[in-house]
């Protein structure tokens, strides 16, 4: 590949937004009635809401809600039992197998940890937001002789990571490597990410950092992203919407500065000490 | 300074040259390989040799279609498989006796355990490397060449059969057991030697039990292996089917040559799945993305008391069924001159003058070399590309990564793939080397070709089930995470480097199973190492026959050491 295609790669408009907004009525993910249930324990019940194309979201709530669960439905891994799921105008449940994986190819995913593959070097793993768009004969030889790599390093930048290119993982730090997944979502370019705790392994600082690094990716694509967060001290200004679930359902939704200590108190339950929550701050602070 | 470029600089590094060097390595040692070896291809290359492999060729395959199904060809096949199974059976039992034995001595963690000083370290740690350097001694020399030696004294016969694969399997297990104790983190047991627990009940009460699932899953393989073997060692007297395989072949009766073959496929076939089945029971990993049933304490102890019930069982028939040959032993064993026998096996260790049988035996080594680096890297190229057909996690669980909603007949499709796959490398292994090269030889004649088509034929079978067992019981999570609409790719770019480690270990233990295999082969008349240790033993040359059977040890020991100094080892395999 030649130096003026990474760049090329990295500015292409990824998808056609004004069909996606025709197909969806401009909404990246609509949930209806939506109950999901695992060996006979009802994880989620009853859901309803729907997530704007380039809306930011935060999904909230104790331990046990229903929040990993909620972004393997809106990925389509795991189709519903009763309702459905809408993700960016196709429901879930009804796509046959190359519809999903053209689905799947639009949606990136970070997860709270083990997001490299730790014995394939930092160029592989970024390159596999590639994958999507390669054959798997390019993707073969690309192992052996990385393809794009340009690309790749351009997305590191973004992360101040380029020097860390022909690294392996483990001689990385936890936040390098969160990271590092980042900017496979830069290359990926996908039109929603669904991100499950994605500073859990970290300090609060790069905790910090890597959601902001998130929401302006995010902003400046104009593409969807929902975070689930256990904790609410990095909520930030960072999201235009939370959504907080408890035992599987809608508890409450809303902007962050709605958010009071009553609501948090009914939330979290046994958890708001141990989470210390009262130390986060609220638009009502009373004790 | 932002919190992300922490730690950045100064990190730079050049682009890794590993990938082009395992290239090149991998190049190099193919063309060294195929120039060290004397090729005959003519059956490929000349018009009339040609036409003749043809008609070799259509006989033997016409075989398939009209074995001999006659009732004496089949009765003598059933005795056969019978006496087969027992030879292996007593082969493994007495070979894991000694084995672990020996291992005791040659494990580092429990015959020098911590703290490595004080009186008497010296001499404890050159009774490891004497063990050690046992282990590799009976390791080193194949089943073959053992049952050669062996059958001087008891004759030709099953006893030689379960003596030479005692030998064999004990140098194996010796040294997998040995690697497993070692593989053992000694933090997992400080707490015991805190309480000043002795190095022995270190060893009963942490080391063992820690590694006893896999040593036991490592024993079932080896039982496959002793089953295999034992079918084929007859061909230098072992007994079992062997023996009359290659004589039906030498005379050219290919219809009893495939019932033979038949049975033998039929016995190797049933225990490859028999301990199969046994050791996906012994799966214990709660990680796994299928983890097995939960377990109460009383039905294992139920389930425990049944398998040793059913061992002793087996065992004690297949005593019964060999007594004819363990009497006829006894006989032969009551009638030799033992002063002449030890005076013939002392002349192995007493080596002719001058280098030129050395420098011979060391030229000679070539040909198991060369067939061993060929055959494994064809096998593992094979097992790599039948992994994912034959991955249940990719064409049977993908949904629960991929999240497609599969249609019948989709799914049926990927069960096929799956079921064919997993045919192909049963059928590839169960058929041991020395019979695959009977059926190559059907058309190519004994030569080189055969022998390499014959040992990676048979290793992609071995390795094919390896490699699909490691990929199956990786984590699922990777998988979701890389899943970009193609399977394939989520092969490639999770599965594949996540297996890679193990994948070379087992390459590994494959390519000293292999070098084996060519001095075996070497024997049935391939050439080198193994076919010039056959003609000395023959012609009772034995000061010859000393210096070829010590160069195979050495061998031995020099990829044993290799493989200790890369972690390539049986501790590095999960």
């Amino acid at each position: 590949m030649g130096a003026g295609e990474p760049a090329a790669a990295l500015a292409r408009p990824s998808v056609d937004r004004a069909a996606a907004r025709a197909a969806t009525g401009g909404e990246a993910f609509v949930v209806e009635s939506v109950s999901k249930s695992f060996a006979g324990t009802a994880v989620l019940r009853d859901l309803d809401f729907r997530l704007g194309q380039g809306e930011r979201i935060a999904v909230i709530g104790p331990s046990g809600a229903g929040k990993t669960t909620l972004l393997r439905l809106l990925a389509g891994v795991i189709a519903p039992d009763s309702g459905r799921v809408l993700a960016l105008g196709r429901d879930t449940a009804k796509l046959r197998a190359a519809e999903l994986a053209a689905l799947r190819r639009e949606l990136g995913f970070l997860y709270q940890s083990d997001n490299l593959v730790p014995s394939l070097r930092v160029v592989h793993n970024v390159l596999i937001g590639r994958l999507g768009a390669w054959s798997t004969a390019r993707a073969l030889f690309s192992l052996f002789s990385p393809r794009e790599i340009e690309s790749a390093r351009s997305a590191l930048h973004q992360v101040e990571l380029e020097q860390r290119l022909w690294d392996l993982p483990g001689a990385l730090s936890g936040g390098q490597q969160q990271r590092v997944a980042i900017a496979r979502l830069m290359l990926q370019q996908p039109r929603a990410m669904l991100v499950d705790e994605p500073a859990s392994s970290l300090d609060q600082r790069l905790g910090r950092e890597v959601l902001a690094l998130l929401s302006n990716f995010a902003r400046e694509r104009g593409a969807t992203l929902v975070v689930s967060l256990h904790t609410l001290d990095l909520l930030g200004e960072h999201f235009d919407r939370i959504l907080a679930l408890s035992a599987g359902r809608l508890f409450w939704q809303g902007k962050a500065r709605e958010l009071s200590r009553t609501l948090l108190r009914e939330l979290y339950g046994a958890e708001y000490r141990s989470l210390h929550l009262d130390e986060v701050e609220v638009a009502d602070s009373s004790p | 300074m932002s919190l992300l470029a922490n730690g950045t600089a100064d990190h730079a590094r050049r682009r890794p040259a590993g990938p082009w060097v395992a290239l090149f390595t991998v190049c190099a040692l193919s063309l060294g390989s195929i120039a060290a070896l004397d090729w005959d291809l003519s059956a490929l290359l000349d018009a009339q040799s040609r036409s003749e492999a043809w008609g070799r060729l259509r006989n033997f395959m016409g075989a398939f279609g009209a074995p001999d199904l006659s009732a004496q060809r089949l009765r003598q096949g059933l005795s056969l498989s019978i006496s087969t199974f027992s030879i292996a059976l007593w082969g493994s039992g007495l070979g894991l006796v000694l084995g672990y034995f020996i291992a005791l001595f040659a494990s580092s963690a429990v015959w020098l355990g911590e703290p490595r000083r004080g009186p008497g370290l010296v001499a404890r740690r050159a009774v490891l490397e004497l063990a050690r350097l046992l282990l590799d001694a009976l390791r080193g020399v194949p089943d073959f060449a053992w049952a050669l030696l062996i059958l001087t004294m008891p004759g030709p016969g099953a006893v030689t059969g379960v003596l030479a694969i005692a030998l064999g399997v004990a140098g194996i297990l010796g040294k997998i057991f040995s690697e497993l104790w070692d593989a053992i983190p000694p933090r997992r047991y400080e707490a015991l030697r805190a309480n000043g627990a002795t190095r022995m009940q270190v060893f009963l009460y942490a080391i063992q039990p820690m590694s006893a699932r896999s040593m036991l899953s490592f024993t079932l393989m080896r039982l496959e292996c002793s089953v295999r073997n034992a079918s084929v060692i007859g061909v230098v007297g072992g007994g079992g089917l062997g023996a009359q395989l290659f004589e039906e072949f030498n005379y050219g009766n290919y219809d009893g040559v495939v019932t033979l073959l038949l049975f033998l496929f039929a016995l190797t076939a049933s225990t490859d799945l028999g301990a199969n089945f046994l050791r996906y029971q012994l799966r214990s990993d709660p990680r796994h993305p299928r983890v097995a049933r939960d377990d109460d304490h009383r039905s294992a102890q139920r389930r425990r008391k049944l398998a040793a019930g059913a061992c002793a069982l087996v065992l004690a028939a297949s005593a019964w069924a060999m007594a004819p040959d363990i009497a006829r032993a006894r006989l032969e064993l009551g009638r030799i001159e033992w002063a002449f026998i030890r005076e013939q096996l002392a002349l192995l260790f007493d080596p002719p003058p001058g280098t030129r049988v050395w420098r011979e035996a060391a030229a000679s080594c070539a040909v198991p070399l060369a067939i061993g680096v060929l055959a494994t890297l064809f096998g593992a190229l094979g097992a790599a590309l039948l992994s994912y057909p034959g991955s249940f996690a990719f064409q049977i669980d993908a949904p629960r990564f991929t999240g497609e909603r599969l249609g019948a007949g989709v799914k049926a499709l990927r069960a096929a793939l799956l079921l064919g796959t997993r045919a192909l490398t049963l059928v590839q292994r169960s058929i041991p080397e020395v019979a695959w090269l009977l059926i190559f030889a059907a058309f190519f004649r004994i030569g080189v070709l055969p022998g390499v088509l014959a040992v990676g034929v048979h290793s992609a079978g071995v390795l094919g089930r390896v490699f699909v067992e490691t990929v199956d019981n990786l984590p699922y999570q990777p998988f979701e995470q890389t899943f970009q609409g193609s399977r394939a790719s989520t092969f490639l770019y999770a599965a594949m480097p996540m297996a890679a480690r193990e994948w070379a270990s087992y390459a590994f233990l494959q390519f000293e199973a292999n070098l084996r295999a060519g001095l075996v082969i070497g024997i049935v008349g391939i050439g080198g190492l193994g076919e010039r240790f056959h003609t000395s033993v023959q012609s009772f040359n034995f000061p010859r026959a000393g210096v070829f059977l010590l160069t195979m040890v050495l061998l031995t020991t020099l990829i044993d050491r290799i493989s200790r100094a890369f972690k390539l080892g049986a501790g590095s395999v999960r």
